[in-house]
């Protein structure tokens, strides 16, 4: 029996539960904590979300058939409740994604938990202003090193469509840093 | 024919070399891969996550859902209550009116009742005859007031 199947049979015991819930979180916090970070941007907002998705995962766990690979099911989960998390930030403040987005990773030069120099924050800000897939599909794959076979499975996207989105956002990306530093 | 068929099948012609995609990065740029974020986060956060702290969560989330409903369920049922409540006073108040009370609204003239629509309310059991005006008493009447033809005619 494969380690993964064991944890999942483990999570869905009633007896063995917690233990294998502690065990879960323990190899899956800070993964996850960064997955949604790139996404939300802020670290109040990412303790939130990952709070959150824990839940999920816990009280989802029962109904998991195993179709998909457990870590790229919690991924999955974790997206799903970064990106509901911004669209209803963004609806309280009345502001569109794109300019929640965007007014998000300006105020990451104020955030006491980014000390990025001001390439970094510039690029943060390309990476806002990038369309949700292609974003999406340029911080699993170029900061997190996912393979586009899982990447795939997470955003539900064929592995062509993804690579394509990924291409046009490294295109997007790079010419905006060149403008930059031409000048 | 057979060339043509051969052209369509070929989808070698359409592929690209392995790892193509992969090979799009940002290394000409002044950005490091291994710290490209710039993001930190405050001292022990992760070791201050523990199961302990997501299992406290679940559970107010539950007693949220639990108050939230009871005070649902209550405000419907204050709603229903007060629903039976006012039905039954108006019925009360209209089981309530006392005969006494419905005489004098009559004789108070608030309403018009025609001799006509007394013979319905009346029933002939309900007069009592006893109390009748004798014939003794009306010749009596005449004797003392000694009333003339033309005043009794009048009258």
């Amino acid at each position: 029996m494969n380690k993964e199947f064991k944890l999942i049979n483990e999570l869905k015991d009633r007896r063995t539960q917690e233990k294998a819930f502690k065990s879960l979180l323990v190899q899956y916090k800070q993964p996850l904590y960064w997955h949604i970070r790139k996404i939300v941007l802020n670290h109040d907002d990412a303790d939130d979300v990952l709070q959150n998705t824990f839940i999920k995962i816990f009280k989802g766990i029962k109904k998991f058939k195993g179709d998909s690979k457990l870590y790229t099911w919690m991924y999955r989960i974790a997206t799903n409740e970064a990106l509901n998390f911004l669209k209803l930030k963004a609806k309280k403040y009345f502001q569109s994604s794109e300019e929640m987005m965007n007014s998000l990773a300006i105020n990451l030069k104020e955030d006491p938990y980014f000390d990025g120099d001001a390439l970094q924050l510039q690029l943060q800000i390309f990476i806002a202003s990038l369309p949700k897939k292609q974003k999406l599909v340029f911080q699993m794959k170029y900061e997190q090193n996912m393979k586009f076979k899982d990447i795939s499975e997470i955003l539900g996207t064929s592995v062509g469509a993804l690579k394509a989105s990924y291409h046009l956002a490294v295109k997007k990306i790079k010419l905006e840093i060149e403008k930059i530093q031409t000048f | 024919m057979e060339n043509y068929k051969n052209i369509l099948v070929d989808k070698k012609r359409f592929k690209i070399p392995e790892g193509y995609f992969d090979r799009f990065e940002l290394n000409n740029i002044n950005i490091k891969k291994e710290n490209p974020r710039g993001f930190l986060v405050p001292d022990y956060y992760f070791e201050s996550i523990d199961k302990q702290q997501i299992f406290n969560r679940i559970y107010i989330n539950k007693i949220k859902f639990i108050k939230k409903n009871i005070y649902k369920t209550l405000s419907i049922a204050a709603i229903f209550i007060g629903f039976i409540f006012i039905t039954n006073y108006f019925d009360k108040i209209s089981n309530n009116i006392n005969k006494s009370d419905v005489i004098d609204y009559v004789d108070q003239d608030f309403i018009i009742i025609e001799n006509s629509e007394y013979t319905e309310f009346l029933d002939s059991n309900d007069l009592d005859y006893n109390n009748l005006i004798s014939d003794n008493d009306i010749e009596n009447y005449f004797i003392e007031t000694s009333l003339g033809l033309e005043n009794l005619i009048f009258e």
